[in-house]
Parts: structure tokens; sequence; C-alpha cells
């Protein structure tokens, strides 16, 4: 066996340990590479910046814990963004995971823009039945939640006062790690309450919205940490996903090499017999 | 740092790489990390499924007289009928209502949202001011065209259906190939994250705190 | 001050709104320079496929438009309670000349080019204070820099603003939804009747019952998978069905089938088909309901704890089918790692790749459909397989005239009939 047949035939681990190690020295090191913004992001960034002060957007935290490293640097930044420039939001999910994200996320939110709850934001919280949820909440959105996650009877809720259904919000952002319902909130509220759309997605689904970017479904698509570090350069600051990005960089560098010495060493190896002399 | 955040971090960083040392071979650590993981996960969900729509929806509701909500709960509760070999049948009528309901609401929305405005941005001119929006257009109009035509089960691939067949799966694999660099980007993000975790909550705070410790 | 009135009924909408147009363009374009000119017509319909809260306000673009465009001409809607006034003006009822064109509106007006002679303003018939629905009387006035106070039009309209049961722009899903439905139900009669109907090879469903027999010489489980999805989702309803033939399989192969699922009512509906397709193999004894079970509804905790049984069970054959996410390649990575036969299929089609690169079979995206038709080969399924072909040759043609007309629209910009596939795909 020669040295590209041990190449081809290498133990797994081995690619696992130099993934973890090209992962983890920019982490330790820390150096930065440079973001470019792409149309997708910019199309949700664009949309947001051209709400009036005041204007309402709801949030749908449908992301489980497991995308949370891909999903939480994109939603900061997208909420900095809608608080900083005076917005108001209104948080919903339609997983239970969601809850606990949101609550999280807005208590953070809080903390960083002196924020009051039922003043600048609220969250409705969680219901089960993806489709009869964004229905209901097109119908009649304090029906439908009688009361908000932090036990408020929602007609009693400041920011809610004028929200009545979907068609009262001036933008949706979506930040999703699957296409739950079916892409409930497009399909069902985007088409039936008129609702503008902005997804933010995990890259895995990345690819799946295209076609809804596409057909002007959404205003853009801010896809896995690469959008997140876009969102982050277009807020002009460097969060987790713009340094996230040069260990992603670093990976991809690694995978790179090894995808090519592999198709090197096989077809190396594959000339050997070739080479030798027929008897 | 308060303690019980500090065994929060230590904690996590155990599991973290009890999961991790899957990646060398199945070993108790493992196990012990799944099982957990699996509880913890499940025991979230029941809270979460209990505070959020038992007690808020139902408990609430009926505490205000909302009477309604008694048939959906009456529906929820006939799922248990499983238990009981005689009256298992119950369990059916709730289960014919979600699939009634959701074909039923799914149907016209995804004709609407997918297959009619889909095929809109599809449809565009091919002959058009400008070489890249042509070209864009005559891509688009092939790769949808030919895609669709692989997806014919009951049309013997011969002659012009089999070239475009082929086509169609060049597309796709073109496609395949675009979601997999998107697929490997979410999965280092993941790692990413992990990484990020160990190495600025969890080793550099001890490394420090260790370094206190014996340096004064 | 007239006392004509006009009230607009929804299902006259179309006809009564052709005939009035078909008047004001014969009396547009009269008007003199420098003079502000009253628009020809001016009426109030009930807005079409609204919950009955808001009537509309439709009139033939003033001469003026032309002419003073730059001197801020706008028009002015009165409104009073009776049609004896008074008539107040409101600022939510003062219309510029910006996406108030009735041809901006195709969702309430349709796509017809003379459209663009009209303007229209929604008027809301919910009173603020006691939130019911009443009806008001409305004059139209026009104005721009020149002039101090508007120059009024004597007609006085009306309208009753009623709740629509149908979303009649919303006529075109409702053909495709009838057509496809028609072509499956006439396909299924035929299939009846045709059962030898052809459906091509479809690879990894050939290798089904390889892989049962392998698993069952090994002596080893079957491990099926329904995927991440719900029962809301059509590709777990299509792994279900296949579910059916693997399990009344391995009922006659006498194996074992491990089903571990995401969802409790999947868990309650695997259940229940393995059961049946145990009873149909007849079998029922060998059916064991703590096989089929549910693990976790947390994406990775599943992935977690379905991997861990692979690597203890050691399953010989692998069936991953139904819709996937991340967990994809965690799972089919996994059953490579131990030697199983895998057999994979998905409508995620970003998960495809995955599923090629480490599985032996992948379906892909609506083969999984198809699989269970070409399984089975039941006239229903088969039928239904037949509808859907001809709804794609028919979809296909469609888009590839509807392009080819929309190419002949850039060199003929009046022929607007060129538009019309174009059109009857919009989603209003």
């Amino acid at each position: 066996m020669n040295i590209w047949e041990r190449i081809l035939q290498i133990d797994r681990r081995y690619i696992f340990l130099l993934i973890g190690i090209s992962g983890a020295i920019p982490i330790i090191m820390s150096f930065s590479l440079p973001t470019f913004v792409t149309p997708e992001v910019r199309g949700v960034y664009n949309a947001i910046d051209a709400l009036p002060e005041g204007a309402m957007v709801l949030v749908s935290f449908d992301y489980e814990p497991s995308a949370m490293p891909e999903m939480d640097p994109m939603a900061k930044a997208i909420l900095r963004h809608i608080f900083g420039r005076g917005l108001k939001v209104v948080g919903v999910t339609l997983i239970p995971y969601g809850t606990g994200i949101g609550e999280e996320l807005f208590v953070a939110m809080e903390r960083e823009f002196n924020l009051k709850q039922g003043v600048d934001y609220d969250f409705l919280g969680y219901k089960p039945g993806y489709q009869a949820v964004v229905l209901g909440l097109g119908q009649d959105l304090k029906g439908s939640f009688p009361k908000n996650f932090y036990e408020q009877d929602t007609r009693t809720v400041p920011i809610l006062k004028d929200i009545n259904s979907l068609r009262d919000f001036d933008y949706m952002m979506w930040l999703h790690d699957d296409a739950y319902g079916g892409y409930g909130w497009i399909i069902y509220g985007r088409q039936n309450y008129g609702i503008d759309i902005g997804s933010g997605c995990t890259a895995i689904l990345a690819t799946g919205m295209y076609p809804f970017l596409q057909a002007e479904q959404v205003t853009g698509i801010v896809g896995g940490l690469k959008g997140a570090a876009e969102y982050e350069k277009l807020m002009g600051y460097t969060g987790s996903a713009r340094l996230g990005m040069v260990a992603q960089s670093s990976i991809h560098v690694m995978i790179i090499g090894l995808i090519l010495l592999g198709n090197i060493a096989f077809i190396l190896s594959k000339r050997k017999p070739k080479k030798e002399p027929s008897g | 740092m308060i303690w019980h955040e500090l065994l929060g971090i230590w904690l996590a960083a155990g599991f973290t790489l009890a999961i991790y040392s899957f990646l060398y071979k199945d070993n108790p650590a493992y196990k012990l990390a799944e099982h957990i993981y699996v509880g913890v996960s499940t025991g979230y969900l029941i809270c979460i499924a209990y505070w959020e729509v038992i007690d808020k929806k139902v408990i609430a509701a009926l505490g205000q007289h909302e009477w309604i909500v008694i048939i959906p709960t009456l529906m929820g509760l006939a799922m248990f009928t499983r238990f009981s070999k005689k009256a298992s049948w119950v369990s059916r009528i709730p289960l014919a209502f979600i699939i009634g309901y959701t074909a039923g609401v799914a149907a016209p929305n995804n004709i609407q949202g997918l297959l009619i405005e889909h095929s809109y941005a599809t449809i565009n001119p091919v002959l058009t001011a400008g070489f890249a929006p042509q070209l864009n257009a005559i891509i688009m109009l092939l790769g949808v065209t030919c895609g669709m035509i692989y997806f014919f089960f009951s049309v013997e691939r011969k002659g012009p259906i089999k070239v475009a067949a082929r086509l169609g799966i060049f597309f796709l694999m073109i496609y395949f190939g675009v979601a997999y660099g998107y697929m490997v980007m979410g999965r280092e993000s993941i790692l990413i994250g992990r990484l990020n975790f160990l190495i600025l909550d969890w080793i550099k705070p001890t490394l420090a705190a260790i370094g206190r410790l014996f340096g004064g | 001050m007239s006392g004509k009135t006009h009230s607009g009924k929804c299902g006259f909408f179309a006809v009564s709104l052709t005939v009035f147009l078909c008047i004001a363009m014969a009396t547009v374009g009269i008007g003199q320079p420098g003079e502000l000119v009253l628009p020809a017509e001016f009426k109030a319909i009930d807005t079409p496929h609204d919950a009955g809260k808001s009537i509309l306000l439709v009139w033939s673009r003033s001469p003026s438009e032309e002419t003073r465009a730059d001197k801020g001409l706008e028009y002015v809607i009165y409104e009073a309670t009776s049609p004896e006034g008074p008539f107040k003006v409101e600022e939510k009822a003062i219309v510029g000349l910006e996406d108030t064109l009735c041809s901006d509106a195709p969702a309430l007006f349709g796509f017809s080019p003379r459209h663009k002679n009209f303007r229209f303003v929604e008027i809301s018939q919910v009173d603020e204070e006691t939130e019911e629905v009443r009806q008001h009387w409305y004059r139209l006035g026009i104005r721009d820099e020149t002039v101090t106070e508007p120059v009024m039009l004597d007609t006085i309209v009306t309208a009753k603003a009623r709740m629509n049961y149908f979303m009649s722009h919303r006529w075109n899903t409702l053909l495709v939804l009838l057509l496809m439905a028609g072509l499956v139900l006439v396909c299924i009669e035929w299939a009846k009747k045709h059962p030898d109907l052809f459906i091509r090879k479809i690879p990894g469903i050939d290798a089904v019952d390889e892989a049962i027999g392998r698993a069952t010489e090994m002596g080893k489980p079957i491990m099926y998978l329904t995927g991440y999805s719900d029962i809301d989702s059509i590709a777990t309803i299509a792994s279900i069905n296949i579910l059916a033939h693997v399990a009344k399989k391995v009922a006659q192969y006498d194996s074992r089938l491990i089903v571990p699922n995401k969802w409790a009512v999947t868990m309650t509906l695997t259940q229940e088909v393995v059961k049946q397709a145990y009873i149909n193999a007849g079998r029922p004894d060998a059916y064991n309901a703590d096989d089929i079970f549910f693990i976790a509804g947390e994406q990775f905790s599943y992935v977690a704890a379905v991997d861990g049984m692979m690597v203890r069970e050691k399953p010989a054959t692998n069936f991953f089918l139904g819709s996937f996410a991340a967990e994809s390649l965690l799972l089919a990575e996994t059953g490579f790692s131990i030697g199983a036969l895998q057999i994979a299929g998905t409508d995620s089609t970003y998960q495809i790749p995955f599923f090629v690169t480490a599985c032996d079979y992948c379906l892909i995206g609506e083969e999984l459909y198809a699989a269970s038709a070409y399984l089975s080969r039941e006239p229903r399924l088969l039928g239904n397989l037949k509808g859907q072909d001809i709804t794609k040759i028919i979809l296909t043609i469609l888009i590839l005239l509807g392009s080819v007309l929309m190419s002949l629209h850039v060199f003929y910009p009046e022929q607007h009939w060129l538009q019309a596939i174009k059109h009857f795909f919009a989603a209003l």
C-alpha cells in the first residue's frame, strides 16, 4: 500500500480532528476577514430601514436551541436594527422551544435599549398548530392570543391597542430553522393578509428560500451565519457572526484542501496498476 | 462569577465533550449525555405544552367561561383512548379532524402560494434587453421545464423526453451542489458555536482562574 | 345638487365596470388646457372579496392631469351622512396621483389596460366610535395650487358595504384546484380499467425487497424513519404509505421492524399502519407495539437517540423516507458506519445531496410520492400519479407558451392579450 492508498483509507477520526483544529485556531488567535454584503441581506435591511418610526414589526422566533449558534447572532443584529430605529416589536413563536429563545432575546434587548415590555415590545408566546395560528392571527390577534407570554390580557397591553390582525403590522421578520407549516407565514400569512416578510433562516434552508425571493414573496433572505455576518456589517459592528465567519473560512480552506488531496490520491492510486510490468 | 453560572458552564462543557466523544466511538459518557439530553428536552417540551397551552389556552379560557375550548380539549383527550383496546377507535376522530383540516387548509393556499406564484415568477420574456437577463431567463425556463419533465412518472423516457429528463437531473444536481455547500456551512456554524463556548467561555476563564490561583 | 346615486353589487361588478369604462372612455379628454376639468364619471361600488367593511369610489381621470400635473393636482372626496349633505372633507380622502390608478390594483379591478384611465380610493364604512358598518354618501372635487376651493362634481354616489363569501379574484386557484382534482378523479377511473398503467422504474423502490431479505438473512432488524415533519407534511403521509408495504413484507419475512418517531401523532399513525400490515400479512401475533415508539420532539435529541440506537441494535437496513432537515447526514452517516443498506427519499431537496452521498439508494423529491403508487399498484394511487403527470404536462406547456408570448409582448407592447398566461398565474 503506497502513500496515496493510505490517504484514501485514512481513519475519518483524523478528519474530524483536523476540522476541529482548523475551527479552533481562528477563535484562539482572533483575527478578522472582510465581509461583503449580498443583495439578499440588503433586501431585509432596506425593508426595515424604510419603515417609519413607531412602525409595528412582527417577529416570529421559529428556531430550536440547536440552531442558536447560527440564528442568535442574526436575531440580535436584526432586533438591534429594529429597536435602534425606534420601531415596535411583537414577538410570537410557532414552536414550543421558541418561547425560551424569544424571551431571552427580548430581555437582552430590553437591557441594551432600555425598552419597556408592553410599550416597546410584547411577546405573545407559543400556540400549537402552525397554519391555524397564522390564520388566527390574521383574523383576530387578541382572540387567538387572549394572554401574552407574560400572562397579561392582550386587550390591555398598550402596544397592542391598535393591532387586531396581521394586516396591522408594517413588516414581519421570520426567524426560522425549518419551513414550519409548509412555509406557513408566507403561504397563509402574506398571501391572505398581505404582510411583507423578511426571511432570516439557517444556511441549510437558504437555498430553499430563493424561489420565494424570486417570486417576491419575501423581501430578502438572511441565510445562516454568513447572512448574520453581513447584517452585522450593515449595522456597523463586529459581533459573534463576523468572528465566527473567520473560523468558518478556515474550515472551508481545510475542507477544500482535503477534497483536493482526496481526489489527487484517488487519481494517483488508480494509475498504479498501469505502471506495473505485465509479467 | 456566581457559583451556579460556573456550574452551568462546566456541565455544558462536560456534556458537549461527552457528545463529541461519539466521533471517536460509542461510549458510556455519550450514552449518559444522550439519555439526559432526550429526557431534558422532552421534559422542557412537556412544561411548555402545559404552561403555554393547557394552562393559558384551556384552564384560563374556561375560567373566563369560554366554553368553546371544551371541544378541542375533548378532541385532545380522545387521543389518550389509545391506551384502551376497546376505546382506541375514538382516537381516530381527532386524527381524522387533523388530517382533514390540514389538507383542506393547505390545498388552496399551497396551489396559490407555491404553484401559481412561482409559475408567475418563471414566465418572463426570454428575449429581453441585455445578454445577462436574457441568459438568466433562458436558464430559468430550461431548468423549470426540464426539472418538471424529470418528474414525469407515467411517460416512458424516450426521445426528447429522455433528453429533457437528463437535462433536468443535470439542473437538479447543480441545485443539490449549492444546497450541499450551504448545508456544510450550517454544520460548521454549529461546530463554531460549540468551539466558541468551549474556548471563550470555558477554557480561557478556567486557565485565567488557575493562573490567578498559582500566580497570586 | 343632483340626486343621482349609484349602488354597486359585487355580483355585477365586472359587467357594470366594463359598461362604465366604455361610457367614460368616450367622454375623457375633452378638457381645455389651463382649466380644471372635472372627471367625466364617478361611481361607488362595494369592495369586492372583502369582509364588508369598505367601498370603492372610482372615477375617470381628469384631462387636467395631463396639463396641470406639475401644479399639485389632487382629488378630494367629500363625505355626508345623507344624500342632502352637508358634505365634509377628510384628510384621508385626499387622493394624489401616485398608486391610485385602477390598473395599480389588479386584485380589485383585473388586468384590463383600460383601467389605467381610472382612479380609485377605498373608503372604510366602519364607524370609528360604534365600530358598526354604516352607509355614507360621497362627492368628488378636484383642486390644485392655483385654486383656493376645489371644483366639485355634481354627482353624489353611495354603495353598501357587503361581506363577500368568496374571494372572487382567486378564481385561478379554484380553476387549478378543480382541474387537478378532476384530472385525478378521471385518471383513477381510467386506472381501474387499465391496471397495467405504465410507471417508470424507481430504482430505490426496486431494492426494498432485497433490503428486507438481507436483514432477514442476517437476523438483524430493519429501522424505518418517517422523517422530521409531523403528519401535516405530504412527505410524511407518503412515507407512511410506503411503511405499510415495508411492514407487510417484514411480517411475511418474519423480521423485526423498529420505527422511532419524532412526533406523537405520527407514532400513533405508524402504530396503526404497521399493525394493519401485520394483520393483512396474516401475522397479527408478530406485531410488537413497543418497536414503534416516540423518542423526542427536539431535533438533535431525536438524532442522538436514533444514532445511539443504530450503533447498539445494528440494523441491517435503514429506511429514511419522509421530510428531513439537518439530521439527514447525521443519521445516514451513522447508518453507513455500521454497514447498513440504506434507502432514503425526501422532498426536502436540500437534504438529498447527503442522502446521495451516504445511502445506497435515494428517491429524489416527488419520487417519494410516486413510490407508494409504484409499490402498491393500487388504481387510486396510480390514477393520482397519472393525473399529476397530466397537470405537470399542462403546466410545462403553459410556462413555455407564456414565456414565448411574453417575449412577443416585448416587440408588440400594445397587444395586451400576449400577457394573458402570465396574468392567469398572477396571485392577487
